[in-house]
């Protein structure tokens, strides 16, 4: 698959930016920490420097002069990777030695003896200035006189860059380590789930049996679990199909080898009794096996898959006309069928062919089990949101224990004669799936009572 | 009375065969469209009873074409087909009827009688259900070959029972059969005419039941 995303590259890459995230915010503060101690020390250093300096200012015959020689201060300048600077001026600004446009002091009240530090510029170059006011004797009065001295940046660079790179570099080692850690860390994880695809891949088809959910971690065990499930589901409707096949067989057979040795028998036969005895055998079997052959068709048209057109139609039109095409047949064994409605119209979605079909089942069934002279009503009634199709006998029952089965296909009651095939309620239950709604047996007084319940209306998925 | 029989199964096309020439009607029969329309070619038939899916050529095929030289006489559609558009695509090509294999042959003979004696113009004119006769012409009633008395309202009502003799008929059906003659008529006043015509059909072999919430049915 190699469009599909790879949950590790995924989780390493959310794990990624972030990290990387706060490595560039962690950086761009150590900078400007490390910047500040490296100012801090060398300002001091500058501090001494106008100190020693200033120790050398005196007053000759009233004139400030710098004692030292120049040699001395030549010496104050040299610094092995810095260009440094000084001014001295006295207390009327005018310029007792050095450099004569370094930039004044922006504070103008400095105690005596306190450093000041500002940035500047000298000769073009970016500086950091230290400024100092010296007293100075000057015979019978004090005189403050300004020590300035000044030096390029490039040793504080220096000191931080390397004051960063310090702390960076070990950082970007910390977040690559723990990348890697993650990223081998979930292969690891996700090993379960290789197990899983090595242990489904290995099965047969047929192997229907649960996956071995111990060991797997937790968010693993979730999915493994949903899959046994999806499995055991598989696996009932599977031995339901296979049931259903057998069962098809068996019944599809039996009747055919019913007429194949009726059809055998009357050939053999010169006498037109035992001929027309052997004929009325034939056709009997072969209307059961008629019987089965449109059953089975009519639960194949049932199932979901099959696309069964739906209009909006009426439930009490689609009830009373079945209904009435069932009368004759009931008639038959004198039973009474009659026909309630509470309500004019019943409007639904729905296929009127299949609800047809399913109506004209539980009356077959009705009739089927319901003594001679017995009574069926087919009644149609609303339920809040729901059309209620009840068909109600006051036949011999449905025994509690057959009360689950009686939806199962080919499940017959025990009592039962000779016809009917097993299918009619499993059909009955199909198209009320199809139509969204469900069908109950509901306990009654007296014979069977079966309930169908269909909403008047429901979205069909993906529609508005 | 000409049939032409259009069936590619053999046993059905002998046993439909056999059935209706023991009923007395001419029978042609063929297993392929294509026979079935050149025999259409040479000659007329009365009756055209047509298998939609025939091997080799679509038997909604061949009632186009008979259709489109043909529009009076009668085709009756067998098939094992039952989904609704076959329905109505056979229906709608001018089938006249349409029975889904397998069917009764008691059925299967009703239709034939029906579609033959509406194609002759002559729309039964006698209906008659055990010792009670109908004369749709003469709009008279006898019952065991004596006169009956009855007015034109429950002739309507007991007619439009006796056209569906055996099968429900609903209130509204009856009350449409008789709503001709001048007004509406009410579900109440139905029930009055049945109960006049019960009575006058007490010493007759036949009976009008009440079909409890849905009509009411003729029955021998």
């Amino acid at each position: 698959m190699p469009h599909a995303t790879s949950l590790r590259r995924q989780l390493v890459s959310w794990l990624l930016a972030p990290l990387l995230a706060i490595w560039f915010i962690g950086g761009i503060m150590s900078y400007f920490i490390a910047v500040g101690f490296a100012d801090l020390a060398h300002d001091r250093a500058l501090f001494d420097s106008a100190l020693t300096l200033a120790s050398q200012v005196k007053s000759e015959n009233g004139a400030i002069v710098v004692s030292a020689p120049d040699t001395a201060l030549k010496m104050i300048a040299i610094d092995p990777y810095d260009k440094v600077f000084f001014r001295v001026t006295d207390p009327d600004h005018r310029l007792v030695a050095g450099l004569a446009d370094m930039p004044a002091p922006p504070e103008t009240d400095i105690l005596p003896e306190m450093p000041s530090y500002h940035d500047g510029k000298v000769e073009g170059r970016r500086v950091r200035i230290a400024s100092l006011f010296h007293t100075v004797h000057a015979g019978t009065k004090d005189v403050l006189v300004l020590v300035q001295v000044a030096e390029t940046l490039k040793k504080r660079r220096v000191l931080a860059s390397e004051i960063l790179a310090g702390i960076v570099l070990p950082q970007l080692l910390l977040i690559s380590l723990a990348l890697a850690i993650g990223w081998f860390g979930i292969r690891h994880g996700l090993s379960s789930l290789d197990r899983i695809q090595r242990e489904v891949r290995s099965r047969s088809h047929l192997d229907l049996s649960p996956l071995q959910e111990e060991n797997a971690p937790r968010e693993v065990g979730v999915l493994i679990h949903a899959l046994n499930e999806l499995l055991g589901r598989l696996q009932s409707a599977m031995s339901a199909q296979a049931r259903f096949i057998a069962n098809a067989a068996h019944q599809l057979r039996t009747p055919l080898a019913g007429i194949k040795t009726q059809a055998e028998v009357a050939l053999r036969q010169s006498d037109p009794a035992l001929i027309r005895h052997a004929l009325q055998q034939l056709q009997a079997s072969n209307d059961r096996t008629i019987h089965l052959v449109n059953q089975l068709l009519a639960l194949a048209r049932a199932e979901p898959g099959w696309e069964a057109p739906m209009t909006q139609v009426d439930m009490v039109a689609i009830a009373s006309e079945a209904t009435g095409e069932w009368v004759p047949v009931a008639l038959k064994k004198n039973i009474d069928l009659g026909f309630e409605t509470a309500i004019e119209i019943g409007r639904l979605p729905g296929n009127a062919l299949l609800l047809r079909e399913m109506l004209g089942n539980l009356l077959d069934n009705a009739i089927r089990y319901t003594q001679t002279g017995g009574e069926i009503t087919v009644r149609v009634a609303r339920l809040e949101s729901l059309l209620i199709l009840t068909v109600e006998d006051n036949g011999p029952g449905i025994p509690p224990a057959e009360r689950d089965l009686v939806f199962e296909r080919f499940h017959r009651a025990a009592q039962a004669q000779e016809d009917g095939c097993g299918l009619g309620l499993a059909i009955v239950r199909e198209i009320a799936h199809l139509h969204h709604g469900e069908v109950f047996l509901v306990d009654s007084a007296r014979g069977a009572l079966f309930e169908v319940r269909l909403p008047e209306a429901h979205q069909p998925p993906g529609a508005q | 009375m000409k049939l032409l029989l259009v069936e590619d199964d053999a046993v059905l096309r002998d046993g439909l065969t056999l059935s209706l020439q023991q009923a007395g009607y001419a029978v042609d029969s063929t297993a392929s469209g294509i026979d079935a329309n050149h025999i259409l070619s040479m000659q007329d038939c009365d009756l055209l009873i047509l298998d939609l899916g025939l091997q080799g050529r679509d038997g909604l095929e061949v009632l186009g074409k008979f259709r489109s030289h043909n529009k009076s006489t009668p085709v009756l559609i067998i098939t094992a087909r039952d989904s609704v558009t076959d329905r109505v695509s056979g229906l709608d090509l001018g089938a006249d009827d349409y029975l889904t294999k397998p069917f009764d042959l008691a059925e299967f003979e009703a239709r034939v009688r029906a579609l033959l004696r509406r194609s002759l113009g002559a729309p039964g004119n006698q209906l008659s259900v055990g010792n009670l006769r109908l004369d749709l012409n003469g709009r008279r009633a006898y019952l065991g070959g004596a006169p009956l008395e009855l007015s034109a309202r429950e002739l309507g009502v007991l007619e439009a029972l006796m056209l569906r003799a055996g099968q429900v008929v609903n209130k509204d059906q009856l009350a449409d059969r008789i709503t001709t003659l001048d007004g509406e008529i009410g579900a109440n006043a139905i029930e009055v005419y049945v109960h006049r015509l019960r009575k006058k059909l007490e010493r007759s072999s036949i009976s009008i039941r009440t079909i409890r919430g849905l009509g009411y049915l003729l029955e021998k």
